[in-house]
């Protein structure tokens, strides 16, 4: 295989799954609301879309399964049959073969299509196997003697009712100059232009196909609109490149004959009737990789600039000035916008949990209406990749623990279809996120119970816990138990592995419940994970980091500029009084103890105060990977962590917040 | 305690011969650089880099209140796992691994070498010898009495950065 072939290969298989996904989405919205027309296009579009890109990549396997998929989706989005459980469960079972080939064909080779012969035949007894060999239509040759034989049902609905309201329906034909580049900006621009004058109802090909130039030269779409032909005509022959301009009007007389014609249409791809929002998203794949080196290079840019920043102190070049603060915006700009690109929503981890639950609440008869809000609440990247197994851990513990089988929960007065919420937002400088449910909520007896039986805590203990003592005692190793864990979420872990992942990530896990009511599961999780900017600071031997959102700015102060207001030291910031903090004896480090007659300061702000910490040196800025000081130190004040330094030595990490605190606490009140 | 046999890291820590179970044992390392640890317990000696973890370290002299030690070439750390908490340890010098018959331990009596009886977990006779079995949990505290400190602990721990 070339290279070229390759690179396509990745991004054939990175489609794929966004396909999968959006099968798999559209497949539980159709179980849900079978006759949504919408949900039946997204399904057929995905799997059309991915025969597509399968039969140019040779995937023979993936071309069959999903020809033979399609086939079955457009009977079922003509009415002709129903998407019964049975149907649905095949469909779901063919997504999943589907899925599993993909993941073959992308490690090894596709397996032949002979070890789908009997889902495929499952597939044929629903779509009856009439026109199996149909090919893709070629709308050019048929457009003027079918035209409205091509109107799907609900197409006719649309087009009768917009010429009830003094609209006419056309056929657009467009076709582009056989040298013309850059075709799909030629698309938008036709699509741009006919929507100032209407709407456009479908395009075939598809617009997703139209934006990836996947067309030769001509496309065309349905077009409803009240401009005349001649409008029409002149307003798409403006757009250069475009060599004939076919128009021809719906007739929707005989309706019958359109019903009867549909299967017909078979593979025709269906229509997005919104389709110009496709045309203006654009996005980039990237490799994460690149992403951290343009980080890095960015923390490099951003030292520089406070190198250059010191030299401008002891020079005093005041021509420069004004250029380095330009600098300094630019730098900070880029640096915000490199932790956005790294951020992703979390959509990417939770629209795989749908069908998940789905699967689950069937095998466990239970009935779950499940709700998933804040998906596009977004993470850094690598959190996002942390984050998928901690919470399937929760949602099978929800319906497995919490939500009771349909009659218990009648027998409780409650509906018999139990709802398992997924939740996520910001809060602050974290992201929340929450599985909740409204089942039988955590029997604090039990807890206690077992926590004896296994020695975690001693009867005399047992009635001194408070709730959320005895919550805890669920994230204990050695808790989770065959009694209370099932097979489904027991697997042989416990909660203690979730936390113990979370906790990895920076994050917190919380428990409450309400005994008959439902229990609720809350993760804080920082915004941005593990990589931060900070200022590290020496005070004598020792090196720390202060995170540098924090950081205000630093001064170089002479002793004699310290002032003392009521026996505390200050300094004047611009006309401010700023206290300040000595951060090695507050620290209770050795210090430098030099006799410094300049005073490196950093002015940093932690809920609501504003303080100088008056250091020994300052090490310049970097970028540093958060690490947790694990279960045993646990929180201390002033301390947000660790960090790993280049040479391997370990840097705490300071909290300002903390170590304002900490100095309030010691000092008094700073302001 | 249904064994017949322990299997036992054996240390000394100023004049006294110490053991912990192996099982409790990941690593022996040699001392490297420790980054001390504001705030923390007295006897936390700081945290050190073990494979791009960060490992509390402590000082069993000053856990039980034994006058300091010299670093010396023997010197090294005892990382041990005791409840999914991995921590190290700074003894003197590790000398050897032993066998003992569970028959071998007694009881602690109320005070060994000045320490608490609370952190032994027992004496191990070895011919003319005399082996203090530590009780990791304890003197990490989290014995059961620390359970529920410890869980207070966590109900009240926050995010890494604030």
């Amino acid at each position: 295989m070339t290279s070229d072939m390759s690179r396509y290969r990745e991004v054939f298989f990175a489609e794929a799954q966004e396909h999968l996904q959006a099968l798999n989405d559209g497949l539980l919205a159709l179980e849900k609301n079978p006759d949504n027309v919408d949900d039946i296009n997204v399904v057929f579009r995905a799997a059309h879309t991915i025969k597509g890109m399968a039969a140019t990549m040779g995937f023979n396997t993936i071309t069959v399964l999903t020809h033979h998929l399609e086939d079955v989706l457009d009977k079922v989005r003509a009415g002709a049959i129903k998407l019964s459980p049975e149907l649905s469960d095949l469909l779901f079972s063919s997504v999943d073969t589907l899925e599993g080939i993909l993941a073959e064909a992308q490690t090894d080779i596709e397996p032949p299509v002979e070890t789908i012969n009997g889902l495929l035949q499952e597939l044929d007894r629903y779509s009856s196997n009439e026109d199996q060999n149909k090919a893709m239509v070629t709308p050019k040759k048929e457009l003027k003697s079918t035209t409205n034989l091509e109107l799907k049902t609900y197409e006719t609905k649309v087009v009768s009712e917009a010429q009830a309201r003094g609209y006419q329906a056309y056929f657009v034909q467009v076709e582009l100059a056989p040298d013309c580049l850059m075709k799909a900006v030629r698309v938008f621009l036709i699509f741009q232009r006919l929507q100032a004058e209407g709407e456009i109802l479908r395009a075939e090909p598809p617009v997703e196909d139209l934006e990836e130039e996947k067309f030769d030269q001509s496309f065309r779409v349905l077009f409803v609109t009240k401009a005349n032909e001649e409008k029409i005509r002149s307003l798409v022959a403006k757009v250069s490149d475009v060599v004939t301009v076919d128009i021809v009007p719906v007739d929707i007389s005989n309706q019958e004959k359109v019903e009867a014609a549909t299967s017909q249409t078979a593979s025709m791809p269906a229509i997005t009737d919104h389709g110009h929002h496709q045309l203006t998203t654009q996005t980039v794949r990237i490799d994460i990789r690149r992403l951290d080196n343009l980080m890095n290079l960015v923390g490099e840019l951003v030292i520089i600039k406070t190198r250059l920043d010191q030299l401008l102190l002891t020079h005093g070049i005041s021509e420069i000035e004004e250029t380095l603060k330009s600098l300094s915006r630019v730098a900070g700009g880029l640096q915000d916008a490199v932790m956005k690109a790294r951020m992703v929503p979390l959509a990417q981890v939770f629209n795989r949990f749908p069908r998940m639950v789905r699967d689950l609440s069937r095998e466990l008869g239970r009935e779950v209406e499940f709700t998933i809000e804040g998906e596009e609440t977004e993470l850094d990247r690598s959190v996002i990749d942390e984050i998928g197994d901690p919470l399937v851990h929760l949602l099978r513990n929800a319906i497995d623990h919490g939500i009771e089988p349909p009659a218990e929960r009648q027998g409780k007065g409650k509906p018999a279809v139990g709802r398992v919420q997924l939740s996520a937002g910001y809060e602050g400088n974290h992201v929340l996120i929450m599985v909740a449910d409204d089942g039988e909520g955590i029997d604090q007896q039990r807890v206690l119970a077992r926590a004896q039986e296994k020695g975690l805590i001693t009867s005399e203990q047992a009635r001194r816990l408070t709730s959320d003592e005895i919550y805890r005692l669920l994230f204990l190793p050695g808790f989770s138990t065959s009694e209370i864990v099932s097979d489904v979420s027991g697997r042989g872990v416990g909660l203690d592995v979730v936390q113990n992942k979370i906790e990895s990530l920076g994050g917190t896990v919380e428990v409450s419940s309400i005994p008959g009511q439902g229990t609720r599961f809350s993760i804080r999780l920082p915004l941005t994970l593990a990589i931060i900017q900070a200022l590290m600071v020496e005070l004598g031997t020792e090196m720390y980091a202060l995170p540098l959102e924090s950081v205000e700015e630093i001064q170089v102060i002479e002793v004699q500029q310290i002032k003392k207001v009521r026996g505390r030291e200050v300094m004047m910031l611009r006309g401010e009084v700023v206290p300040l903090v000595r951060l090695a004896p507050l620290l209770n480090s050795q210090g430098a103890n030099l006799n410094l007659v300049e005073l490196p300061i950093v002015v940093v702000r932690g809920d609501g105060t504003r303080a100088g910490l008056v250091v020994d040196n300052l090490g310049g800025q970097r970028e540093i990977v958060i690490k947790s000081l694990g279960r045993f130190l646990g929180s201390l004040p002033g301390l947000g962590g660790a960090t790993i330094l280049g040479d391997g030595r370990v840097a705490l990490i300071l909290d300002p917040g903390g170590v304002l605190s900490l100095a309030e606490k010691r000092y008094g009140r700073l302001n | 305690m249904e064994r017949k046999e322990r299997q036992l890291v054996v240390f000394n820590l100023g004049q006294e011969e110490y053991g912990v179970d192996i099982l409790q044992v990941q690593e022996i390392k040699r001392l490297t650089e420790i980054t001390r640890v504001p705030n923390a317990p007295a006897f936390v000696e700081g945290v050190i880099n073990l494979r791009g973890n960060v490992i509390p370290v402590i000082d069993l002299h000053k856990r039980f209140n034994l006058p300091a030690a010299e670093v010396t070439e023997e010197s090294r750390i005892v990382i041990v796992n005791v409840q999914d908490i991995t921590v190290g340890i700074i003894v003197d010098a590790v000398s050897e691994v032993i066998t003992l018959e569970e028959s071998a331990f007694a009881p602690p009596p109320p005070l060994v070498a000045g320490i608490e009886a609370n952190f032994i977990e027992a004496i191990g006779n070895l011919e003319d010898r005399l082996l203090i079995l530590l009780n990791m949990d304890r003197i990490l505290g989290l014995d059961e009495v620390a359970v529920t400190k410890e869980l207070t602990d966590k109900v009240t721990q926050e995010g890494v950065v604030k």
